[in-house]
């Protein structure tokens, strides 16, 4: 990212390859191990692994985790943008896990902790492993832009079509 | 111990003992895994003259130090066994999510010894394995038992299975993990069935650690930004049906509208197969032998109608040609009577099939449905090299990619143990003389 605008990870379902790489990176980087487990990002799979895609948090800007914490334990990182877990301040009521719509947060059992994406402070290491381009992280307001061109390419058929 | 585990499990299915033994260090470093660890196991402790469908033949799963790292391609193992029909030491390099899993569950490899009495399956769970009965499943084919075993085992377990090509002892049937890959050899899958073990079902959440996991981090991703930018393509194999894609690869559109198939990775894939017409920066690396997309998604189709049944396609496909059915012939129903053995599948001896008796060190495997790797005899002296890469637990489609040089410092970064180019080639060199030495004893996997 060149400007100091703040990134996203936009994911792209359809280029998902099933490969999990994105959970090695994630697992190997914050807890120093493979361990798909213990990642936070998960790839989810179904019709006998024909589809899949990667999940994680989206870091909302309007956070139901930030606003629900009964420790104020989760912010916002003015670097990153991310929300982050305070573990000191974290009294594991697991409620930022319930009421998360992606359902992206979870709980380490062993280590007794949130896992939460915490965007790697800004370089998130899931976006270098991501062989696809399933998972790519840009700014804000033009990482989609990309996707919208294609979008776009689909409906320039229609708009020929009704000029003629 | 780093990168291994350092944990064999032993599985004797006649008796129905489990036990846990330790990986050997020495043994291990020089014979790193895969093909190189298993085929030493099976042939030090399985006599040679031992017929590969009686009791007394080992099946042995067996991992890498590299396997389920983010090392790229690196979703590897590795399944040895004696073959029918000549008793050969086959060694089927395999991919899927079922090796990184073993070795999430604390394992580097399994050993199956003897017969069940009755079919059954292994059930691993975290350092804890057992075995349950199998008999419902045992016609099954390879989606239906999947989908059955992962509803009474864990929905995150992944299955490595046979189909009824492989209970009813047909001659190219395979073992299947993650429902689309396949490990060939020429009846892996008849071996598995005649020792009554339909499938091994794996869940692991324990993790393992590398020697230096900031530095094998550098050095995993540095890789897959280089294979990313090069083509990748095996030395003198045809690879049907297949496309390698490589990020920033852009999708060519397709004129007729109709929807490609989904590019498939196996674990840790960097170079993902695909049916996609694509092209990746300057260089195309477009492979496939399909002239256009339907028939491209056609062939898929095919393949995997004869994974499902556990046959290996290749060779099955190489039967049906030779009973030459009408092109719009139900490849499906084909496929259900070679499994049953209401076909000889065995007439794929032809040498165009997998049971070519051309000497080969490892057996082919087949990547989602979409190509078979072949046993690749590589050129002048890279054999070795591909023996290292076999046995360090990386993909035969990385051979030509990546050298000895970038093998040691991958396995020095994981392991801590120093491995020098020279000691990687040295360690190529051992395993392919050990191959060479027992492919003689029978002949070899192909």
């Amino acid at each position: 990212m060149q400007s100091g605008e703040m990134g996203v990870l936009l994911i792209t379902a359809e280029n998902c390859t099933n490969c999990h790489s994105c959970e090695l990176a994630c697992s190997l980087f914050h807890e120093e191990e493979f361990n798909p487990a213990r990642a936070r990002v998960e790839v989810r799979s179904w019709d006998r692994n024909t589809h899949s895609t990667s999940m994680m948090c989206m870091q909302c800007e309007e956070a139901g985790c930030m606003a629900i914490c009964p420790a104020g334990a989760i912010t916002e990182d003015p670097v990153s943008g991310a929300r982050l877990v305070n573990e000191q301040k974290c009294v594991k009521c697991r409620m930022c896990i319930q009421v998360c719509p992606f359902g992206s947060n979870s709980y380490d059992a062993r280590a007794r902790r949130i896992l939460k994406c915490d965007l790697c402070g800004g370089d998130p290491q899931c976006a270098y492993a991501c062989p696809s381009g399933a998972i790519v992280y840009g700014e804000r307001s033009t990482v989609n832009v990309a996707k919208r061109r294609l979008a776009a390419e689909k409906l320039k058929v229609i708009a020929q079509g009704a000029r003629r | 111990m780093f990168g291994w585990r350092g944990r064999l499990l032993r599985v004797n299915l006649t008796s129905g003992a489990i036990t846990k033994e330790l990986l050997e260090h020495s043994v291990a470093q020089s014979y790193l895994g895969g093909r190189g660890l298993g085929t030493y196991l099976h042939a030090n402790e399985v006599p040679a003259a031992t017929a590969p469908l009686s009791a007394g033949n080992h099946l042995i799963f067996v991992t890498a130090p590299l396997t389920g790292t983010l090392a790229p391609n690196g979703g590897r193992y590795t399944i040895v066994a004696k073959t029918p029909p000549d008793g050969e030491i086959a060694a089927a390099s395999i991919s899927g999510g079922w090796g990184p899993e073993l070795k999430f569950a604390g394992f580097d490899g399994i050993i199956f010894e003897g017969k069940a009495e009755n079919p059954v399956y292994l059930w691993i769970n975290n350092g804890q394995a057992e075995l349950r009965a199998a008999k419902h499943l045992w016609r099954a084919p390879v989606g239906e038992t999947t989908e059955t075993l992962l509803r009474e085992t864990d929905e995150k377990a992944v299955v490595a299975c046979i189909g009824p090509a492989g209970t009813n002892g047909v001659g190219c049937s395979v073992v299947v993990s993650d429902y689309w890959s396949a490990a060939g050899a020429g009846g892996l899958g008849a071996v598995m069935g005649a020792k009554n073990l339909k499938a091994v079902a794996v869940c692991g959440m324990e993790g393992f650690r590398m020697a230096r996991p900031k530095q094998f981090m550098k050095l995993a991703l540095q890789l897959r930004a280089h294979l990313a930018q090069r083509s990748i393509a095996a030395q003198g194999a045809v690879l049907r049906d297949s496309i390698l894609v490589a990020k920033k690869v852009t999708w060519v559109p397709n004129p007729a509208g109709s929807k490609p198939a989904r590019p498939h990775g196996c674990f840790g894939c960097a170079t993902a197969l695909s049916s996609f017409a694509a092209k990746g920066g300057e260089s195309p690396i477009a492979l496939s032998e399909a002239t256009s997309l339907e028939e491209s998604n056609e062939r898929l189709a095919q393949n995997r109608a004869f994974l499902d049944v556990g046959l290996d396609y290749a060779a099955a496909k190489a039967v049906s040609d030779a009973y030459q059915p009408a092109p719009e012939d139900d490849r499906t129903e084909l496929a259900r009577k070679l499994a049953h053995g209401d076909l000889p599948a065995e007439s794929a001896d032809d040498g165009q099939s997998m049971h070519s008796k051309a000497a080969v060190d490892r057996g082919p495997c087949i990547a989602g449905g979409y190509a078979v790797v072949p046993a690749m005899a590589a050129k002048d002296g890279d054999e070795d090299l591909l023996a290292a890469l076999d046995s360090a637990g990386l993909c035969p489609f990385l051979a030509g990619a990546v050298g000895a040089e970038t093998i040691a410092e991958l396995l020095t970064a994981a392991t801590g143990v120093a491995f020098s180019p020279n000691e990687v080639k040295q360690a190529g060199q051992r395993i392919s003389a050990l191959t060479r030495t027992e492919s003689a004893v029978g002949a070899s996997g192909g």
